[in-house]
């Protein structure tokens, strides 16, 4: 079988403490998985921004062996350049972060390049593997830690987040190793619109204050977080009764699968 | 010693003398003086029963919300009400049409629906006479009156995952109805997944992570969570957790559009789930928790019992300075912040520091010999007895169980 050519996409993040400029952590998620379905040498790292960034080389020192970079200035859109490098190489596999670390951050690059170079886009995906007839089965997180399996066929493009396997160590030599190659310039470079861009105010995080027929105790319990429940307690004088109970009370609220199902 | 300044007594300067307790008594709601009289033959005054007027609770307290007055006022009318349905309002000709998109993930709206509902029926209100039109995947979920006028059914679309079918049912209400706005929860691969099809599928402009929504203004967080972007809302609006209220107030009548769901082939099939390993899944994500504390001697039942149930194991913070489990399970303020589906807390007392892991949880069940603990208070349903024969109880059964199918 002909080896999977996979095109990841990087970006530059902010470290969300220190502010300073490193790679963004579910672009090296990305990178990670690559690595996890084909050879090294079938991977493309495509950066478009800015060739000279140090933050390219870290990149290189987590098991990227070339990065190319489309040089597009600040202020404009990377998405037509990128898409057109994805309609030049045809691979198998997009891989990229669902979102930004910096800049706009909407996540809606993955979407936007699906829709022009006709990939089918599947999001939150923790591991991809390949069948013997070419399709992908991509294992997609859930939430509560669940995962679901899902087939898709090629080509694809995979959005990767926090749930994806762990980012391979940082090699300090093979950062220094790898190269960095800077591309043509994209024919078609929009302008982005500009944005009424304002520092974020902190929000007062929502408070359960309930309804006025509460004692003050009782509103002061929710707006700390701990309702109290005014749940049912059982004395378990008989621990098989106890039991019975519990088990009950997980079946309704659905956490155990009824009897019938088990 | 000289004190000056003394009143001189009424009587003495010829003015009438005052009786303040009978004034007092005057003052007072007849309704109350039914102390019975005391030895001197006066009208007590029964604190009691003067409480039981002040509100339903009858407990004083001070309501700054003004909730409170209506339930001192109306006392008895409120409760009339609330027993006979509120009547429903209904837009009979709206001017135009808000869409909401709400995820009702497994059948049922979340907060987050709820709060996209509500943002939804800010944006109908603020153009006056606007309606709400809600696509209902779950189906059957009661969208009325969480403010839908209007409810389009596509709950044949099913549970499994069909993000493109999904985004062609939305393209095709907007289609239908040309809605100034629709409105989308910004939720991971549900909702934001979706909001960013339709945006790419329309090539629309897609306001994401909002944090306000009004008629005239969206405020969208951009840089990570650095800055903000003020713009009049677009067509497509994503809305963050907890950033819009739900509706409050009358129902709406949540009257059903008719609709034909479209037919798509999609490119990514639906293989079902993946069972995962529980004690794989981190604290912070896991959907059930068994949580262990320094009432648990039995850690091999404790174990066993985890499995059985299928549940992550998570401790308190005694348990995991005397290495009986791996720090990672520490529950707590300085341990995980979980917010599982349900938590079970097996001889765990219920230390502030612990509670503070739990506050998001729904569902708390807690086994201990005591009865009086701040977890016991905290747990909807509270075991009292030995936390080791109650979890072989709970072995006992889950295995029979497993024998009898
Ligand atoms: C700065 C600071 C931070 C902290 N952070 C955390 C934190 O993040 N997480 C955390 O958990 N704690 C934290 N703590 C510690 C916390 O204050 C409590 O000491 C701790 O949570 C108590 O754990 P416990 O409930 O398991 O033990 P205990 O308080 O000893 O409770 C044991 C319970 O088990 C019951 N019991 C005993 N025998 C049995 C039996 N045979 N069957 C059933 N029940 C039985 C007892 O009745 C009792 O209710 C912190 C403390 C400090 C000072």
């Amino acid at each position: 079988m002909k080896p999977l050519e996979i095109i990841v996409l990087v970006s530059i993040g902010r470290h969300p403490v220190s502010g300073r400029e490193r790679r963004a952590v579910n672009d090296a998620r990305a990178l990670a998985v690559a690595r996890s379905l084909t050879d090294r040498s079938h991977i493309k790292v495509v950066h478009a921004g800015d060739p000279d960034s140090p933050v390219l080389a870290e990149y290189l020192g987590i098991g990227a062996d070339c990065i190319e970079v489309l040089p597009v200035p600040a202020g404009c859109d990377v998405m037509p350049g990128l898409a057109h490098e994805i309609d030049k190489r045809k691979p198998d596999v997009v891989l990229t972060a669902s979102q930004a670390e910096r800049g706009r951050a909407s996540g809606l690059l993955p979407y936007a390049l699906a829709k022009r170079a006709g990939l089918s886009l599947t999001p939150g995906v923790s591991s991809i593997d390949t069948t013997h007839d070419g399709d992908f089965r991509i294992h997609q997180a859930l939430p509560g830690g669940q995962r679901r399996a899902l087939a898709a066929t090629p080509p694809l493009l995979a959005t990767v987040d926090a749930t994806a396997t762990t980012v391979p160590p940082f090699v300090y030599a093979r950062s220094r190793r790898g190269e960095i190659r800077t591309l043509e310039p994209p024919a078609e470079m929009p302008a982005l619109d500009e944005l009424d861009i304002r520092p974020a105010r902190r929000r007062p995080k929502r408070i359960n204050v309930g309804s006025g027929n509460q004692s003050a105790a009782e509103r002061l319990r929710a707006a700390a977080g701990a309702q109290s429940a005014g749940g049912q307690q059982i004395e378990a004088a008989d621990p098989e009764k106890a039991a019975e109970a519990i088990i009950d009370f997980l079946r309704d609220k659905k956490v155990l699968r009824p009897a019938s199902e088990q | 010693m000289t004190v000056r300044n003394r009143r001189r007594a009424p009587h003495a300067t010829g003015t009438k003398r005052r009786n303040p307790r009978a004034e007092r008594d005057i003052n007072r709601s007849p309704s109350a003086m039914t102390g019975g009289t005391g030895p001197t033959g006066r009208r007590r005054y029964d604190p009691r029963a003067a409480r039981g007027q002040m509100a339903d609770s009858g407990r004083r307290r001070l309501d700054r919300s003004g909730r409170g007055q209506t339930v001192v006022s109306m006392g008895s009318a409120a409760t009339t009400q609330s027993a006979a349905e509120p009547r429903p309002i209904v837009i009979d000709q709206p001017a135009f049409y808000i869409l909401a998109v709400p995820d009702c993930a497994d059948g049922r709206p979340s907060s987050q629906d709820r709060d996209i509902l509500g943002a939804a029926r800010t944006l109908a209100d603020a153009g006056n006479g606007g309606a709400v039109v809600a696509l209902d995947f779950g189906g059957r979920a009661a969208l009325g009156p969480l403010g839908a006028d209007r409810v389009i059914d596509t709950s044949s679309v099913g549970d499994d995952y069909t993000p493109e079918t999904r985004m062609a049912c939305v393209i095709a209400a907007i289609d239908l109805l040309a809605p100034a706005h629709v409105v989308f929860p910004d939720a991971g691969i549900n909702g934001g997944d979706l909001a960013r099809r339709v945006a790419a599928e329309r090539n629309q402009p897609l306001a994401t992570h909002c944090q306000r929504v009004a008629g005239d203004q969206v405020i969208s967080r951009v840089d990570g969570t650095k800055s903000e972007v003020y713009c009049t809302p677009p067509l497509l609006i994503a809305v963050d957790a907890e950033s819009a209220e739900p509706v409050a107030g009358a129902p709406r009548e949540g009257r059903i559009i008719e609709f034909e769901t479209p037919e798509v082939d999609t490119g990514i099939r639906d293989l079902g789930p993946v069972p995962v390993d529980p004690a794989s899944i981190p604290l912070a994500e896991a959907d059930f928790i068994l949580a262990a504390g320094n009432g648990v001697r039995d850690w091999e039942t404790f174990h066993e019992l985890s499995r059985a149930l299928g549940a992550s194991e998570g401790a308190s913070r005694v348990v995991c300075d005397a290495g009986d489990m791996p720090r990672d399970r520490q529950v707590g303020a300085s341990g995980t912040i979980v917010n599982p589906r349900c938590y079970v807390a097996v001889g765990i007392s219920g230390a502030p520091q612990h509670l503070q892991g739990i506050t998001d949880v729904e569902n708390v069940v807690a086994i201990d010999v005591k009865a009086n603990t701040p977890m016991q208070k905290r747990a909807d349903l509270g075991v009292v007895g030995d936390a080791s024969t109650i979890m072989k109880a709970l072995l006992r059964r889950l295995e029979a169980k497993h024998e009898a199918a």
